[in-house]
């Protein structure tokens, strides 16, 4: 009767992290204010989680704001960066009908965060978006060094930042507090991977929050959703 | 080689179980590289960066469903022990196909096992394509081993 236990382990284990997975790659509608660890002053408003510091791209007056939360040394962060991000900026940013905002959810390792302080530095020089894409053209496997200061240095350079006020915001670790601040607002709304999104809609509606990768496709639908 | 694949699956038994095994590693694969949602609605998508990864562990789920089947006939029909190139085989190829998307999971890794965590996922993320590849050799291995004792064993007691 042993064997077929043995046997039985990997199926076992395989339908239980898909249920976990299942469970965890999910939509929904989020309100923070029912979580206990976050006080009342945390509502899920625009203003509230988009600040002067928050990197923000179309419309500010858009009627609705997707917040990635990101890992600058993810993969599938890269891949939606690299293939939805454009599709949605098209369709949907530079019609006004979407602003997209960006917050940092470093988990990967110590280098996330170096990218996320470098990343707000750009963003001092009003060249985020720029930084931000040349990371995640030419990201590199995690932790393999790809994203420590000197070479995020050299990327800044090569985008054509200065040279001295960008050394000095992150040898100073000017925005350090910022990035743990964002890490903490995404624990607090339980995302449980990168990237994860927010979606938020101008008439104070519950957002939905959504984590994965998701193709163009799905931001499609629920963006259409809002918006009728 | 072919002849005992016939063997196991000239029963209708064995071709589900291997079809079942297949789907739920396909299902697992994909749901953990970022393919497949099932969320807020079915959506399968496949990316050019994610060809690679995405043959890799179709091979690995249709030999999982293959080597699996055929070590149950083995266990069902004769008295010889499981082969251990099975068991490292099927280890390899879930814990590098899983990490697929170990990126994903970092914060899940990080809270849970701390540093060590991340440590484990950085490397199965880095070397997820070489581990996919080995865990298809060990497989295929464990085919070919399994191939040896349905066809080769003097102890194989067919009752089926």
């Amino acid at each position: 009767m042993k064997k077929p236990l043995i046997v039985g382990i990997p199926v076992a284990v395989a339908i239980a992290v898909i249920v976990v997975m299942a469970l965890n790659n999910n939509t929904e509608d989020v309100n923070i204010l029912e979580d206990e660890r976050v006080d009342s002053s945390s509502a899920l408003t625009f203003s509230s989680l988009v600040t002067k510091d928050t990197p923000l791209k179309g419309d500010p007056s858009a009627p609705i704001t997707l917040i990635e939360f990101g890992d600058f040394q993810c993969p599938n962060c890269g891949r939606f960066a690299r293939i939805t991000s454009p599709q949605i900026e098209d369709a949907y940013i530079d019609s006004g009908q979407v602003s997209m905002a960006f917050k940092h959810f470093t988990v990967i390792g110590p280098d996330s965060i170096t990218a996320a302080m470098a990343s707000q530095c750009a963003n001092d020089q009003e060249k985020f978006w720029e930084f931000h894409d040349a990371l995640y053209d030419n990201q590199g496997p995690e932790n393999s060094g790809w994203a420590k200061k000197d070479n995020l240095k050299k990327i800044a350079y090569g985008l054509g930042l200065d040279k001295q006020s960008f050394d000095s915001c992150l040898d100073s670790d000017k925005y350090r507090s910022l990035v743990e601040a964002d890490l903490n607002i995404a624990k607090q709304l339980n995302f449980q991977g990168t990237p994860s999104f927010l979606i938020l809609k101008n008439d104070g509606s519950t957002p939905q929050s959504l984590t994965g990768a998701y193709p163009f496709d799905t931001f499609q639908s629920i963006f259409d959703e809002m918006l009728e | 080689m072919l002849s005992s694949f016939k063997l196991v699956f000239s029963h209708k038994f064995y071709v589900f179980l291997a079809s079942s095994i297949f789907v739920g590693f396909w299902i697992l694969f994909n749901v953990l590289g970022e393919l497949l949602f099932f969320l807020p609605v079915f959506v399968f998508y496949l990316p050019e960066d994610a060809i690679p990864v995405f043959v890799l562990s179709n091979a690995i789920s249709v030999l999982m469903g293959i080597v699996v089947s055929m070590n149950v006939y083995v266990i069902k029909n004769t008295k010889l022990k499981m082969n251990r190139s099975f068991f490292s085989g099927s280890s390899v190829g879930v814990i590098s196909g899983a990490c697929a998307s170990c990126s994903s999971m970092g914060f899940i890794l990080l809270t849970s096992f701390g540093s060590i965590g991340v440590a484990a996922s950085t490397f199965l993320s880095v070397y997820q394509i070489p581990l996919l590849l080995v865990s298809i050799a060990l497989l295929g291995w464990a085919y070919y081993s399994i191939h040896n004792k349905l066809t080769k064993s003097c102890m194989l007691n067919e009752s089926v």
